[in-house]
């Protein structure tokens, strides 16, 4: 017969471990802190698969859009949303799957045990994401995470669009290589229309990109719905001279260009081409902009005569208003009380 | 450094494709070691004739290194012109087009009804008939019908059908159209004959639909290739396809300078026609690449005299998209902050003022659905007792400093016994439910849950100094003691400092004597304190202690000092 090791029984042993864990029914649930350091463990060992599957939740990977948007309302049509993200709320998500391991007090306070350093371990992996798009972040997964929500034909029409995020939004650079950026732990649609990207840390400014997709050639219409159209004029070294060259039409049933009365404006072959390219837009997005400049009301931009005012875009050219008043018109028939 | 782009006017080889062969000059010298009449001296041509044949008819998925917009796309602006890029570079150039000048390529765009309706030769009237004169095997649409029952016959006139002349070389089907001005008689019309826009067959068929545009091409590709031919009214042709003269200005090359490969260059063949997405929905829209080498007919004034006749053109490569109307990336993106748009904005705001007098609930002038800290100003429905309230993990501003603490179990319980005016914030609660249920939902998490194991601490062991002795006389206890390792007792401060009793070699093989077992070091610290204790308690020394030189130590000398210690051992 073997003699007892300890005086103690094995619930003795675990109730005294347990008092350790400083145990706490809090508003939302039991909370507990662990004893620092743990005196038992130098590491934990979790799955890669399981790893990967929880460091995604903190990316919000998973959770199900009901929980993020709980009311259609916080993602209209045709929106761009900003937001913080709770980590206690994530981290509770993670403490929920590991308690589904759970069978007993002795796995739950061996579990409990252990949930700090896979904390840590989550974080970490967070910290070298994090390190993959911004080398020179000084971010750890510790820190505060942000994120921005795009609903719009944006996404199903540029699912590959390009967001990057930086630490400073200066009025104007030469080299946007040389700011400091912000990592993007992940940038993806999420549905069809929607968008999703989450920061590690609070970004200054943030360019959405037209994703590359090669050379693209093409023209602009110089007023919306007419057929007169242009390109933008370079000069033989390739810099924009910022003057729109217009371009003729040779049917315009037909949607035919006038390219030989473009050659002569503009030069050989090789200006041709480097007329009609067209390089990716970029939007910016500035933390030093008034917010309430991001909505404004179509009225705005009604003239005294009824007519849409002209939204300057690139190229000398102006956004088509014409399909916003239309939709404006069908919303106002069907809420009349609702005034956007 | 990123890749730069050039794009240059052409690049045209020395040596055009499908020309005959020419010769290049060999000149070889053999050195003076061959001696004259040597059966090795080279007595062959001083010439060799090349040949270079590129793609004529057909190009291959790995001749194009892209096209725009991609095939199959349904959201390509209509305001980009669509184009192809081709890994050979001087491809386009290759071969002489019309009026002999380079390129030989073009990319043509058609819409899906332009490539339907191709018909030939028709409609046209081909005479008028009193009504009960219809033959009966006519097609009769309808409303025809109906007026045959309606009108009584006249019997105004009667024609031959059979002999009324039909223009161009195909027959379509006939029919029957009412005249509005006389009643009792319809115009008969024969409709051109549908015939397919895109064949594939042998090069020969091609001179039954378009005899001159096969005259420019015999010789140049054999009649038994099989090629895919493009066939369209002259009128289209002429009203969709580059003029001649803008060919030359619709191919370039795209040269990229990269830091490490080196220059890539690509041949581009750029469309002049912009895609129409005016319909709802847009049109299927399919660009061509089709050769006009030595079509000089295809620009020929015969073609516009005759707009009802067909041109061929032999097509290398297609591709299909569908355009769209939505603008460019610009123009959707910028809308965005305009209303009706849903705007750029902090989460939990609405794209409108609050209503008149009401306050902002988060920021920017607008209305909201969430407050400061998340939560919904105009509670959800829900079915629980009390005011539940929740939250999901995105808030509008920062959130309070992350909880240190963990959840082993969620809220609900707790709730139980709180006071009536207690808000139950079931939104931690459902973030760990929620977390549980993925859990459980996945027969491959709960796998890996049972494979979480902590890694219990290891003493990493760090070599401070190596003991030189042999094993035989190194004592086993003279290691380092992993306490004294993890608190670094080498850099113990001075006030603290001991003098070690682990010896190297230097102190105790080297030293004269050595100190094999450190009495002699504790001679030296201890030894007039042990005398003093030995005098003190009266007890009686018979022999100094005095240390031995392992150096010079003898058996004899042993014996002597130790011998009845080891005469006491015996027994």
């Amino acid at each position: 017969m073997y003699e007892q090791l300890g005086t103690k029984t094995g619930v003795q042993a675990v109730q005294q471990y347990r008092s350790t864990f400083q145990v706490q029914a809090a508003p939302d649930g039991l909370v507990f802190a662990p004893p620092q350091p743990n005196n038992f463990y130098g590491d934990v060992g979790i799955p890669d698969r399981l790893r990967a599957y929880v460091t995604d939740l903190r990316l919000l990977r998973h959770i199900p859009l009901a929980y993020l948007i709980p009311d259609a309302g916080l993602l209209p049509p045709e929106c761009i949303r900003f937001f913080n993200i709770d980590p206690t709320w994530m981290d509770r998500v993670i403490d929920g799957v590991f308690s589904a391991a759970n069978t007993g007090t002795v796995d739950q306070m061996f579990g409990a045990s252990l949930l700090a350093m896979i904390r840590n371990a989550i974080d970490t992996d967070l910290t070298a994401l994090a390190q993959t798009s911004a080398p020179t972040t000084s971010w750890n997964g510790g820190q505060p995470m942000t994120g921005m929500l795009i609903r719009s034909d944006l996404v199903r029409r540029w699912p590959n669009l390009i967001v990057r995020a930086f630490s400073t939004a200066p009025d104007d650079y030469d080299d946007i290589d040389n700011l400091g950026t912000v990592g993007v732990l992940r940038a993806e649609p999420i549905s069809k229309d929607i968008y999703i990207a989450v920061f590690g840390g609070t970004p200054a400014m943030v360019h959405i990109r037209e994703p590359f997709t090669g050379t693209r050639f093409g023209v602009e219409e110089a007023t919306p719905g007419s057929t007169t159209w242009t390109v933008d004029g370079h000069n033989s070294d390739g810099t924009p001279t910022h003057a729109a060259v217009p371009v003729g039409v040779k049917n315009a049933a037909k949607r035919t260009l006038n390219i030989a009365g473009l050659a002569t404006k503009v030069g050989p072959p090789r200006m041709v081409a480097l007329h009609l390219e067209q390089n990716p837009y970029v939007q910016e997005f500035k933390n030093s902009v008034a917010e309430s400049t991001g909505s404004v009301p179509l009225s705005n931009f009604i003239l005294a005569d009824g007519t849409l005012q002209a939204v300057q875009l690139r190229y000398g050219r102006t956004m088509n208003m014409a399909a916003l008043q239309q939709r404006q018109i069908q919303i106002d028939q069907l809420n009349p009380k609702e005034k956007l | 450094m990123s890749d730069q782009v050039q794009f240059l006017n052409n690049l045209t080889p020395l040596i055009d494709s499908g020309t005959p062969s020419a010769p290049i000059t060999v000149t070889q010298t053999l050195n003076s070691l061959v001696p004259a009449g040597s059966i090795l001296a080279f007595t062959g041509p001083t010439s060799v004739n090349i040949q270079v044949n590129g793609p004529q008819t057909s190009l291959t998925q790995s001749d194009i290194s892209g096209v725009y917009p991609a095939a199959g796309s349904l959201d390509s602006p209509d305001d980009y012109l669509p184009h192809i890029a081709l890994h050979r570079r001087t491809l386009p150039w290759e071969r002489k087009g019309p009026g002999g000048a380079k390129p030989w390529l073009a990319l043509l765009l058609l819409k899906d009804s332009e490539l339907k309706s191709l018909t030939s030769g028709g409609p046209i009237i081909v005479g008028n008939l009193p009504i009960s004169n219809l033959p009966g095997n006519l097609a009769i649409n309808a409303a025809i019908k109906e007026n045959i029952a309606t009108t009584p016959a006249s019997g105004v006139g009667k024609e031959n059908l059979a002999a009324q002349p039909v223009s161009g070389a195909a027959k379509g089907p006939i029919i029957a159209q009412p005249i509005a001005a006389v009643q009792d008689h319809v115009s008969i019309v024969r409709n051109g004959n549908s015939l397919p826009a895109l064949v594939t067959d042998v090069f020969s068929k091609m001179n039954a639909r378009d005899a001159a545009g096969y005259a420019s091409l015999h010789g140049k590709i054999a009649d038994t290739t099989q090629v895919q031919m493009l066939y369209l009214q002259n009128s289209l042709f002429t009203a969709i396809a580059p003029a001649q003269n803008e060919l030359v200005d619709l191919c370039t090359v795209k040269r990229v300078n990269r830091d490490n490969t080196g220059d890539v260059d690509t041949a581009i063949v750029i469309g002049n026609r912009l895609p129409d997405a005016s319909a709802t929905p847009p049109e299927l829209h399919t660009a061509f690449l089709v050769s006009l080498e030595g079509r000089d007919d295809a620009y020929a004034a015969a073609r516009t005299q005759q707009p009802n006749g067909q041109i061929g053109l032999v097509v290398l490569f297609s591709w299909s998209f569908t355009p769209s109307k939505g603008g460019d990336f610009e123009e959707v993106i910028r809308a965005i902050h305009i209303r009706p748009n849903g705007g750029v904005e902090r989460f939990g705001n609405l794209p409108k003022a609050p209503d008149a007098g009401k306050p902002v609930p988060l920021s920017g002038g607008f209305d909201a659905l969430l407050d400061d800290h998340g939560f919904f100003i105009d509670p959800l429905d829900h079915t629980q007792a009390g005011k539940a309230t929740f939250r999901g993990p995105l808030r509008p501003f920062p959130p309070p400093p992350r909880s240190k603490g963990f959840a082993i179990r969620s809220a609900p319980e707790e709730f139980t016994d709180a006071t009536p005016d207690t808000p139950l914030d079931y939104s931690n609660a459902t973030a760990f439910e929620l977390g549980r249920l993925l859990a459980v939902a996945s027969q491959d998490l709960l796998e890996d849950l049972h494979q979480v194991r902590g890694i219990i601490k290891t003493i990493d062991k760090q070599y401070v100094a190596v003991n030189k002795l042999p094993l035989a006389l190194q004592k086993p206890e003279w290691v380092v003691d992993p306490a004294l390792e993890e608190s670094s007792p080498w850099e113990m401060g001075q006030a603290n400092a001991m003098t070690p009793v682990i010896k190297n070699e230097n102190q105790f093989v080297g030293a004269t004597p050595g100190d094999v077992s450190g009495v002699g070091q504790q001679i030296q610290q201890y030894g007039s304190q042990v005398q003093n204790v030995l005098t003190t308690i009266g007890a009686v020394s018979t022999v100094a202690v005095s240390q031995i030189d392992i150096n010079t130590v003898t058996a004899n000398d042993l014996n002597l000092r130790f011998g009845a210690v080891a005469a006491k051992g015996q027994f």
